[in-house]
């Protein structure tokens, strides 16, 4: 069995997109001290919903989906995650297990950086902690959307809506519309938004049909913005 | 040797208060083979049966860690990563003590080790 170097932060083409940006270098020289970079397949677990937070999980590269289990077993995404975003921060600032059990999208590359060294950083450094609410702030806003659009919007104005928030996040510009760049399976499209895999494909087939966006397999091309807006309920 | 690696198991002992507290349902997985470890696992209860997809696995690989034992600790010592994955075989328990914890030991062992 190899032995496997660990990056080192100062050099991490994610560091500028994190909220690390602003460490200093013995704070990043602690976090290399106290860290461990593995690669996670698509479909492995980083760490399970309600197990105790050992550490915060930094991602260098690739996606990863939190989800929670509901009462009757069914998983609802609660978000998606990618290079530069951390996870886990929030169970170790609150000294509370893991909230959501996080998946890898796809293949991931992702560093561990231990509980203590983090929190100490985190004591330490005002702008990182500043940072930390920022992003807590943000976290909690999404959230309360999500809720209210749970329940009060129907399936197709939450699946519309899900599309444009998945195009200000992974949209790429072509000659067509916004491609994109996350290939999602209708299951997961459905468990970020709570309705059925079955509901997500009829009303991904009835986007298709009215022209608002053009389906490959797991490709999505949005061609009709305004459209898909106005049936989110979100007026341009 | 071998008296130092009887040492570090009592001295492992006195960090089980300070490790957390990890559950797996049946079928979840602990660690997977190729990761570099984060930390060792002690078995509270329940059996985590371990495997490999190496077809060149060696016997003592695949099997299962039982209630009580230690896992992780040759690969922390060595700093290599896990020879093979490890799941949930039933319901289980297991304490945590991350590789931070264990930083004096590694210490220890890497002098002796050079």
């Amino acid at each position: 069995m190899s032995k496997r170097q660990t990056p080192i932060c100062e050099t991490c083409e994610s560091r500028d997109t994190n909220l690390f940006c602003s460490l200093h270098a013995p704070e990043l020289e602690s976090f290399n001290r106290h860290k461990t970079q593995n690669r996670y397949r698509k479909g492995q677990i980083i760490f399970y919903d309600g197990n105790q937070a050992f550490g915060v999980f930094c991602i260098q590269r690739g996606r990863v989906k939190l989800y929670k289990l509901g009462p009757q077993g069914h998983p609802q995404i609660v978000r998606l995650a990618g290079p530069g975003n951390l996870l886990g921060y929030r169970s170790l600032l609150s000294n509370e297990p893991y909230h959501a059990t996080a998946e890898a999208l796809e293949d991931c590359d992702i560093c561990c950086i231990d509980r203590e060294a983090f929190l100490s950083v985190a004591r330490g450094n005002q702008d990182m902690a500043f940072k930390l609410l920022r992003k807590l702030s943000q976290e909690l806003r999404q959230a309360e959307d999500l809720a209210t659009s749970i329940a009060q919007k129907s399936a197709r104005e939450r699946m519309a809506e899900l599309l444009i928030h998945l195009k200000e996040a992974y949209g790429r510009q072509e000659s067509l519309g916004f491609s994109i760049d996350l290939h999602l399976s209708r299951e997961e499209m459905g468990e970020m938004i709570g309705i059925t895999q079955e509901t997500a494909i009829r009303l991904l087939s009835d986007f298709k049909k009215s022209k608002f966006i053009h389906v490959n397999e797991r490709q999505i091309t949005i061609l009709n913005l305004p459209a898909l807006l106005h049936a989110a309920a979100l007026e341009v | 040797m071998e008296e130092l690696y009887r040492e570090i198991l009592v001295w492992l002992g006195s960090l089980v208060c300070k490790g957390q507290a990890l559950s797996f349902r049946k079928g979840q997985v602990l660690f997977y083979e190729g990761h570099i470890p984060y930390g060792i696992y002690l078995v509270r209860s329940g059996i985590i049966a371990i495997s490999s997809k190496q077809e060149e696995c060696p016997p003592e690989v695949a099997g299962k860690i039982p209630q009580g034992e230690i896992y992780g600790l040759d690969a922390i010592l060595q700093k290599h990563p896990f020879c093979c994955t490890g799941t949930a075989q039933t319901d289980c328990e297991a304490i945590f003590i991350s590789r931070n914890l264990l930083e004096p030991m590694l210490k220890q062992w890497r002098c002796l080790d050079t």
